[in-house]
C-alpha cells in the first residue's frame, strides 16, 4: 500500500499554499513536519483563529505556525485574508465557479476540496449562490493506492463483477476504498482483466477532478462525470459511455434507486456507498431498506475502525447475508 | 549671417509644427485607444459570459487580439494575475493601469472609468458580470463620442497652431 503522490505526506503544501495569501502561507508553512504529515483539515474563519485538525486532535496556529492550545496568541484571520483566499481559490473568477458555490465547495488542483460557508442566496426555494463567504474548510484528502487489494477477490467472480454496496459511518474511508476499487477494476489485477468503468462523481471526491481532469488515479479505462447529479449521471453514462461498471458515492435519494434499477436492467454492475454503521442500521432507513429488500447488491462491505480507520469489518453475501470474513481486515 | 537666420527660422517652424502635430495626434490616438478598449471588453465579455474562462486566461486571450499600449496593459494585468503575487484582481488591475496609463492617450476621466470597472471584474456571478460589461461599454461609448468631437474640434486647430506659432516665433526672432 502506498500514498501515491504524497510520499512524505506534506506535498499538499504546494497546492494549498498557492490558494492562501502570503501571511497565512507563512502560518501554514510553519506547521511542524510531524503534524503536517497527518493533517486532515485546515479551518479558516474570518475574525477567528486558524484551527487545524489531524489524528483526532485540533490546534490553534500562531503567526509562525506554532501549535497553540489556547486562542489568545493565535493568528486571527482578517477580512482581507478571506477576500484574497476567495479570489485565489476561484482563480479570480467567481463567475466560473457559480456551480461550485451553489454546492458549497471548490475543488483545487490535486483534488483537494475547500468547503465554504457564508450567507445563502435563495431563489424559488433553491440556493442560487453563496455570499459573504467567511469560512473555509480545506480538506486534505490522501489517495491510498492498493487499499482495496485484500478485498478485490470478494468483489469479482471470474470475469463478473458483483453489485457492491459499501456501508460506513462518515470519515471511515469509503471514498478512498471505492476510488481504489475503480482503479483496480479499470486497470485489472492478477486474475482479472481491466474493464470499462464509469464514475458519477457528484461531489468531486472520488476522482477529485480539476477542470474536468481526474487528479486521483482512478484507472486507465475510467470515464468520470464530474459534479453531476447521481441519478442523471448514471443515465447519461448508460446512454453514452457503455461502461461495464458504474461507481458512485453516497446514494440516498429515491431517484438514485430508480437510476440503479435502470443500470441493472441495462446489464451494468453498480458499486456504491451509503452512510450507515451496519446492515441493521441501514435497514432502519427508508431508502436503503428498500434497496436491501430488493436484494440488488451481491456484496455488502461494512467499514469501521476496530483496527483503525478504514478497517473492513465485514463483507456480506447480499443474498444470504452471511459474513464472508473470519475477522476484520485492514 | 542671412543663411544662419533662414536656417534657424526653418528649424523653429519645423519644431513648432511637430509639437502641433503631436498635440493633434493625441486626440486621434485617444479615439483609437477607446475603440480598442471597447473591442477588448466585448471579447472579454464573451470569454467570461459564454465560456466562463478563468480571468487570467481570458485576459491573455483578449490581449493576443490587441496591439499597442492597450495590449501591453492587458498583458501586464494577465501576468500579474498568473504570478499570484497576493494582490486581488482589483489591485492587479489598478497597478497595471497605473503602470501603462502614461503610454496611453486616455484622459483622467477615462482612467477613472477603467479603475471602477477593475473593482468589479471577476468578483461576482455571470449575471452581474454581464451588467458590468454593459455599463463599461456604454460609458466608453460616451467617452469615445466625446473624444471624436474633441478630435474634430482641436485636431486641425493644434496642427495650424503649430505651424502658425512657429512662423510667428521665427518672424519675431528675425
Amino acid at each position: 500500500m502506498e500514498y501515491s503522490r504524497w510520499p512524505s505526506g506534506v506535498s499538499w503544501k504546494r497546492v494549498i499554499l498557492d490558494a492562501l495569501p502570503e501571511n497565512i502561507q507563512r502560518v501554514i508553512d510553519g506547521i511542524p513536519q510531524n503534524i503536517a504529515e497527518s493533517l486532515e483539515e485546515i479551518r479558516i474563519r474570518e475574525g477567528r483563529p486558524i484551527v487545524i485538525h489531524g489524528r483526532g486532535k485540533s490546534y490553534y496556529l500562531g503567526t509562525d505556525g506554532g501549535l497553540l492550545s489556547s486562542p489568545e496568541k493565535a493568528y486571527y484571520v482578517t477580512h482581507r485574508d478571506v477576500q484574497s483566499i476567495l479570489q485565489r481559490i476561484s482563480n479570480y473568477s467567481i463567475y466560473a465557479v457559480e456551480e461550485e458555490l451553489r454546492s458549497g465547495y471548490i475543488t483545487l488542483r490535486g483534488g483537494y476540496r475547500v468547503g465554504l460557508a457564508g450567507k445563502a442566496v435563495v431563489e424559488g426555494g433553491k440556493i442560487k449562490t453563496l455570499k459573504y463567504i467567511n469560512s473555509f474548510n480545506i480538506r486534505i484528502s490522501r489517495e491510498i493506492i492498493g487499499v482495496a487489494d485484500r478485498i478485490m477477490r470478494y468483489l469479482v467472480s471470474g470475469t463478473e463483477v458483483y453489485h457492491t454496496l459499501v456501508l460506513s459511518p462518515p470519515q471511515m474511508g469509503k471514498t478512498t476504498l471505492i476510488r481504489d476499487i475503480a482503479r483496480q477494476l479499470s486497470d485489472g489485477f492478477p486474475g482479472f482483466r481491466g474493464i470499462k468503468v464509469g464514475i458519477v462523481d457528484e461531489r468531486s471526491e472520488i476522482a477529485g477532478c480539476f477542470q474536468g481532469i481526474p487528479q486521483n488515479n482512478v484507472g486507465l479505462q475510467t470515464d468520470v462525470l464530474d459534479a453531476c447529479p447521481k441519478a442523471e449521471g448514471i443515465m447519461m453514462l448508460i446512454r453514452s459511455m457503455s461502461p461495464a461498471v458504474i461507481i458512485t458515492d453516497e446514494i440516498g435519494k429515491p431517484e438514485d434507486v430508480e437510476a440503479i434499477e435502470e443500470a441493472l436492467n441495462a446489464g451494468i454492475k453498480i458499486i456504491t456507498t451509503a452512510h450507515s454503521s451496519d446492515i441493521g442500521d441501514a435497514q432502519r432507513r427508508p431508502i436503503l431498506s428498500k434497496i436491501l429488500d430488493k436484494k440488488i447488491f451481491q456484496r455488502i462491505i461494512v467499514l469501521g475502525n476496530s483496527l483503525g480507520v478504514g478497517t473492513i469489518e465485514k463483507i456480506y453475501d447480499g443474498h444470504t447475508l452471511n459474513n464472508l470474513l473470519d475477522r476484520p481486515i485492514r | 549671417m542671412v543663411f544662419v537666420k533662414i536656417l534657424s527660422s526653418l528649424v523653429i517652424v519645423m519644431c513648432c509644427s511637430f509639437l502641433g502635430l503631436q498635440a493633434a495626434n493625441a486626440y486621434a490616438l485617444r479615439v483609437k485607444e477607446l475603440r480598442m478598449l471597447r473591442m477588448a471588453f466585448a471579447q472579454l465579455e464573451s470569454e467570461v459570459i459564454n465560456y466562463a474562462t478563468f480571468l487570467p486566461e481570458a485576459v491573455e486571450r483578449v490581449a493576443a487580439l490587441l496591439h499597442g499600449g492597450v495590449k501591453e496593459f492587458f498583458c501586464d494585468f494577465s501576468r500579474r494575475l498568473q504570478k499570484r503575487s497576493g494582490d486581488t484582481a482589483a489591485e492587479a488591475w489598478e497597478k497595471a493601469l497605473n503602470c501603462w496609463k502614461k503610454h496611453l492617450h486616455i484622459t483622467m476621466e477615462d482612467t477613472q472609468i477603467l479603475l471602477t470597472f477593475g473593482k468589479v471584474l471577476g468578483v461576482s456571478d455571470r449575471e452581474s458580470q454581464q451588467r458590468y460589461f454593459q455599463i463599461i461599454q456604454s460609458q466608453l461609448g460616451n467617452q469615445e463620442q466625446k473624444a471624436e468631437e474633441a478630435c474634430l474640434k482641436y485636431q486641425t486647430m493644434y496642427k495650424n497652431l503649430g505651424v502658425l506659432g512657429g512662423l510667428a516665433l521665427a518672424i519675431i526672432l528675425l
